[in-house]
């Protein structure tokens, strides 16, 4: 579905992200893990090409998108939740959701407000209230759904549960998980929480330092005690 | 009663025709932070325009305001081949060098009106039935204060349903409000930027037009609006519409009876009111309505 090879990513003349290369397959999940400053968040919006120059090759669907613009990249069906958020301060919980209706323009049709409400409860309660009035729990769920309105085909997510309450973390997990595996979403994932990393995807990337360091399935992450130790700081 | 509701209208009258062009000032500045000193050009353009197609004649209102639409349409697609062509270039630098670009582009606009135009003073009659006065509380006014007022009032309102009320306005305070996030979420950024700077110059170039018969028409009427403009942009709170309304009645009224009690100093009410409204709320009365963090 989705596949970087040597994708290179500069801020300015710093060297961050080096030489990486991921796979996503159609409807999986992928965990990229890693410590603060370790390059996840550069990484995404590298893909994303959102700030970051890069160098390197981005395929997704069978097409090369390295130098397609942000929004086309969007509308093809690439999704992306950033780490802060960024939900529109003054327009209410539907608006920010209805903005995120056009990634679907020319690809499928958007789901209905009220399908995606009722995906997350929470919001549901809250629908005619402003973005800026929002908790930070319920402006993460909103930033999540706004960018599930436009039908990803794979989303990338930038440490959603950073920063929540257990129990809205696990209550964000069980929507996530559960939203892409009905609809075959894939997602690209840049967490700390290994519960939720673990709950959501199937693979596991970890980056340090800008390099890949380590990749397998779960099951090969945790044969591997000392990485943990080394990388990631549980 | 008499000797208020002249003064009342003229002042309106005032505040109105320079709401049409801070109008589009104000939404330019809302949606892509930038403050166009071209803007008064477009509003002479729109002007000088009108009177190319209309002279001497005296229209019917409807063929006179067709000809005032069709003249924002065509500034607006100028307006658009510039946006891609200049203005864009300039969104990422510093702010000094769009205002010396856009005035740059104002003194070209300057020296073309005066080069095709030329100098001398023009004028253009009004449309058919609305040149005279209408007799309202024993007070003769000129009709065509009325058209003048109604028209701002309608592009306040229109505005502002299309700003806070249209699926259109809300793409367009995301887009002003988080373009990063906004291009992310699919939506094509860049087009939205041409559009409201060209709808921007379609505002000022009906207001030209639709202001036309009420002036006189020469080479530097885009210098005085733009400087009274960008008053009632500030004083509104840079990017709100409905403050750069109130703002512009205000001032306007504060001008036309200031002009009455104090007629030794005509003129000075607006930038006296300007100044005392500006050291209370430095940043103008409203905050900016349309960009949403
Ligand atoms: N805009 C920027 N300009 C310059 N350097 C940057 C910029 N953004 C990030 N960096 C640097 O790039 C490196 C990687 O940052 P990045 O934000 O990708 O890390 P991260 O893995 O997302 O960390 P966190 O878990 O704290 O979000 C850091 O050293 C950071 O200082
Ligand atoms: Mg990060």
């Amino acid at each position: 579905m989705l596949s970087v090879e040597n994708l290179e990513a500069y801020y300015g003349t710093n060297y961050i992200v080096q030489q990486i290369s991921l796979h996503i397959p159609e409807g999986k999940g992928v965990a990229l893990l890693g410590r603060n400053g370790a390059g996840k968040t550069t990484t995404l919006k590298a893909i994303m090409g959102m700030g970051p120059k890069i160098k390197g090759a981005v395929n997704f669907k069978g097409r090369d998108i390295t130098n397609c613009k942000t929004y086309q990249k969007a509308r093809m069906g690439l999704g992306f939740v950033p780490e802060d958020r960024r939900i529109y301060q003054e327009l209410s919980v539907t608006d920010n959701l209805a903005v995120g209706r056009y990634a679907t323009a020319g690809r499928t049709e958007p789901f209905a407000m009220e399908y995606v409400l009722e995906t997350f409860p929470l919001l549901m309660k809250l629908r005619n209230r402003k973005g800026g009035q929002l908790s930070g729990g319920e402006q993460q769920m909103l930033t999540v759904a706004r960018t599930f309105m436009g039908r990803p085909e794979l989303v990338l997510m930038d440490e959603p549960a950073e920063g929540l309450a257990p129990l809205i973390v696990k209550e964000l997990a069980m929507v996530i998980r559960g939203f892409c595996q009905k609809w075959n979403m894939a997602i690209l994932l840049a967490e700390q929480n290994l519960w939720f990393s673990r709950y959501c995807t199937e693979y596991v990337y970890l980056i340090d330092g800008g390099k890949i360091v380590f990749k397998g399935s779960w099951d090969d992450f945790d044969d591997q005690e000392d990485i943990k130790r080394k990388y990631l700081s549980v | 009663m008499e000797t208020l509701f002249l003064p009342l209208v003229n002042g309106l009258t005032w505040a109105m025709m320079v709401f049409l062009v801070a109008s589009g000032l104000s939404l330019v500045f809302g949606v892509l932070k930038i403050l166009n000193f071209a803007h008064g050009g477009f509003f002479m353009l729109g002007v000088y325009l009108t009177y190319t197609f209309i002279r001497n004649h005296a229209l019917s209102p409807l063929k006179f305001f067709l000809i005032v639409f069709l003249c924002g349409i065509i500034l607006a697609i100028i307006g658009a081949i510039l946006e891609r062509l200049i203005i864009r270039r300039f969104y990422q630098l510093d702010e000094a060098y769009m205002l010396i670009a856009t005035y740059a582009l104002l003194l070209v606009i300057e020296g073309s009106v005066e080069g095709i135009w030329g100098l001398q003073f023009l004028a253009l009659p009004s449309p058919k039935g609305l040149g005279g006065g209408t007799e309202i509380f024993n007070t003769i006014i000129p009709s065509y204060s009325l058209v003048i007022i109604a028209a701002g009032v309608a592009v306040a309102v229109l505005l502002n349903l299309l700003i806070n009320r249209s699926p259109a306005g809300k793409i367009i305070r995301a887009a002003a409000g988080d373009p990063d996030m906004t291009s992310a979420l699919g939506i094509n950024v860049p087009i939205i930027y041409t559009m409201i700077f060209a709808f921007g110059i379609f505002l000022a170039a009906i207001g030209g037009g639709i202001g036309a018969p009420n002036q006189a028409i020469t080479p530097t009427m885009a210098s005085s609006f733009i400087i009274q403009a960008f008053g009632v942009v500030v004083v509104g709170g840079l990017g709100n519409i409905g403050g750069a309304f109130l703002a512009a009645i205000i001032l306007g009224l504060v001008d036309s009876f200031g002009t009455i009690y104090l007629p030794q100093i005509p003129g000075i009410a607006f930038y006296a009111a300007m100044a005392l409204i500006l050291l209370v709320k430095p940043h103008g009365l409203f905050e900016s309505s349309i960009s949403t963090k």
